[in-house]
């Protein structure tokens, strides 16, 4: 399989912060790629470095084979952007919309386009100021499906829908995308959400990957381990502790394995993407209250995070 | 077509509407007519002002010109104005934001997130602004030109205090900016200015603000400091170079003494002035002429221009006053730029005004190129 986007030790730095830092990964081509973080993690920073918006500080960024940065217009044609502001012109109809897509997008499918807008019951002919957060959601969404790219970018599509609209928008993506061999990559801050459409997984945290994978692997290479209080000695078949959480009496650990556990005296429960995600992303934290915690590079033999595939 | 093939097909008449319209051919240059639609508010602003400037100058051509009422000269004085404010109203305030207005907004990631480079699209709706403030500009430019040479023929005097040329193609200052293409090239200036601008600063009204700034002082330098040097001027000596006696719809560039056999202007010293006077009183005859003249609006002093004419008027021969110098080894010499040089100076100065557009269009392009959104 193909890698529809690569990064190489890519960062963006807004005057003082960075908002992203030192990721490198590649995205396999015809998935649907879950971007998770908590908010200022540098998902939008990195979507919009994708979709040639935003000049890289470091490093560099491929999406289908070219620098996205001041990308031709036949290379951008290729790519859907919909940001997480879903900016519209305000004082355009919904129609007006989609012929100006259509304009600007050589292979638009207008047809398609205004027939989902009709399905959804978008009145056309009313000024997208008019329209409601999910109306304006769906036309965005609209313009940018009906581009038919090859990758999908959307950055929190789902941020302040209510939830018969989130249905129906997460119902025509992937629609969509069940009837082409796009990619999608979509951002999140909550997992949840995605975890029933997507089957490959990005983690950011504090502008740094934190995990990359495909969902499946992921599921079946972490377990929680529930056991007697641990003291960090190594465990036979466990790649890396992700994360521990430890009280006087016992240890919940969640792991990566590398191969056949020992589980004698561990009860070992197999985690939801829930669990791993939030492990990741626990451990970026300083340490809160109740828990001892150890950075997982303790018992790593080599961290996952910025390695493509785990 | 089957992208959508989850969503359950409707028989609605808006289908059968829309479905028409998905598959109607390929319209041709799709990105200049995107870049019309989204300006189309500011077209349509654009022919209301011309129409507006049109009618008005109608109806003060209609129902003033026949006298030099303080009626007709404040009309004249208020068209003056307007056309004046053309090019920074439909440059500066109408299609340099439409241009720029997008950058500071996040709907600037929508349109570069289209199949059309960003380059592309800046030079699309420029493209289309361009024209558009270029027709109209056109436009108001016959219309300058056939009101100014209307009031030329009912007015063969100048109107005092309008700054209105006699001539529909003289070099005067006021007349030369409104009447022929280089009014056209000014706006096209502003245009390119504005939306430079607009890439330079993300703000709301800071770069019109700027812009109107900038435009001034071009107007300024280019009328005051460049456009008297174009080419080489025309020379003028002796009674018709000191009395101002220039060819109707001259631009007067520099005047003053020179030593005989040189066109070398001196500095207007106080030798050359009590020389002056003195050559003034010995034409004057006996009679002494006053050191000063006190006037309804001041004091006059000796020397000037007024004082001279006024001189004129007592009696003193410029004829003479010009031999005595002349004995003294001094002739007066005035240049100028002759109205026959109208069209090589209106082309000159379009030139200027188009390569600094120009050049001002790279560097939004540059700008933009570089842009974070």
């Amino acid at each position: 399989m193909t890698d529809v986007l690569t990064a190489d030790a890519l960062g963006k730095r807004f005057r003082f912060t960075w908002a992203l830092r030192d990721c490198s990964l590649s995205l396999p081509a015809g998935r649907v790629i879950a971007l998770v973080g908590p908010n200022g993690a540098g998902k939008s920073t990195f979507l919009r470095m994708a979709a040639g918006l935003v000049r890289p500080t470091t490093g560099t960024i491929d999406v289908l084979g070219h620098n996205p940065f001041n990308q031709s217009g036949s290379e951008a044609a290729r790519v859907g952007y919909l940001d997480q502001e879903r900016p519209l012109l305000r004082n355009f109809t919904a129609e007006a919309m989609v012929t100006l897509a259509a304009q600007m997008n050589p292979r638009f499918d207008m047809a398609a386009a205004l027939r989902y807008l009709c399905d959804v019951r978008i009145p056309l002919a009313n000024s997208i100021g008019k329209l409601s957060v999910g109306q304006r959601a769906q036309v965005a969404l609209a313009l940018v499906v009906g581009k038919r790219p090859e990758l999908l970018i959307l950055d929190e599509p789902l941020d302040g829908l209510d939830p018969l609209a989130r249905h129906d928008l997460m119902t025509h993506l992937m629609g969509h995308v069940a009837g082409s061999s796009a990619t999608v990559l979509f951002s999140s801050h909550l997992v949840s959400e995605l975890e029933p459409v997507c089957d490959y997984l990005v983690v950011l945290s504090a502008s740094r990957v934190q995990l990359v994978g495909d969902i499946d692997v992921l599921a079946a290479t972490h377990r929680n381990l529930i056991g007697p209080r641990w003291s960090g000695e190594p465990l036979a078949g466990v790649a890396a502790v992700i994360h521990e959480d430890t009280t006087e009496r016992q240890s919940t650990l969640v792991v990566r394995t590398d191969g056949e556990l020992d589980t004698r005296g561990w009860q070992v429960v197999e985690p939801t993407l829930d669990d791993i995600v939030l492990a990741y992303l626990r451990e970026q934290r300083p340490g809160t209250s109740g828990t001892r915690r150890r950075s997982r590079h303790d018992a790593i033999d080599n961290p996952p995070s910025r390695s493509a595939h785990v | 077509m089957s992208d959508l093939a989850n969503t359950p097909l409707s028989d609605t008449p808006a289908l059968d509407r829309t479905g028409s319209v998905g598959s109607a051919p390929r319209v041709r240059f799709p990105v200049l007519r995107a870049a019309l639609r989204v300006q189309r508010a500011e077209v349509v602003a654009l022919v209301v002002l011309a129409v507006g400037i049109t009618v008005y100058v109608g109806l003060a051509m209609a129902f003033l010109h026949r006298s030099l009422s303080p009626g007709e000269t404040l009309a004249a004085a208020i068209a003056s104005a307007i056309f004046f404010l053309v090019p920074v109203l439909v440059g500066i305030s109408i299609f340099g934001p439409s241009c720029t207005s997008e950058y500071r907004t996040p709907t600037v990631r929508l349109l570069w997130t289209q199949g059309v480079s960003r380059t592309r699209w800046i030079l699309a709706k420029l493209a289309v602004a361009g024209i558009a403030v270029a027709a109209v500009t056109s436009g108001l430019v016959f219309l300058s030109n056939w009101w100014l040479g209307d009031l030329a023929r009912t007015h063969a005097p100048r109107p005092l205090g309008v700054g209105i040329a006699n001539a529909p193609t003289g070099l005067e200052e006021a007349h030369f900016a409104l009447a022929g293409p280089v009014f056209v090239a000014y706006a096209l200036f502003s245009l390119a200015l504005a939306t430079f601008l607009g890439t330079l600063i993300r703000r709301k009204a800071w770069p019109a603000i700027a812009a109107a700034v900038v435009y001034i002082g071009v107007l300024s330098f280019v009328g005051a400091g460049l456009r008297p040097h174009y080419m080489a001027p025309a020379r003028e000596t002796g009674v018709s170079a000191y009395t101002g006696m220039l060819p109707t719809g001259s631009m007067g560039v520099a005047s003053g003494w020179a030593p005989r056999g040189s066109t070398r202007m001196l500095p207007y010293t106080h030798h050359l002035a009590s020389l002056e006077w003195n050559c003034s009183q010995s034409a004057a005859g006996p009679s002494t002429p006053p050191n000063s003249i006190r006037t309804y609006f001041g004091v006059i002093p000796a020397g000037s221009q007024v004082w001279q004419q006024l001189l004129q008027g007592s009696g003193i021969s410029t004829h003479a006053l010009i031999a005595c110098m002349r004995n003294h080894g001094f002739t007066y010499i005035a240049t100028y730029q002759p109205p026959s040089r109208y069209w090589a100076f209106e082309g000159i100065e379009s030139g200027i005004l188009l390569a600094l557009a120009a050049v001002l269009v790279l560097a939004a392009v540059f700008r933009v190129r570089r842009m974070n959104a």
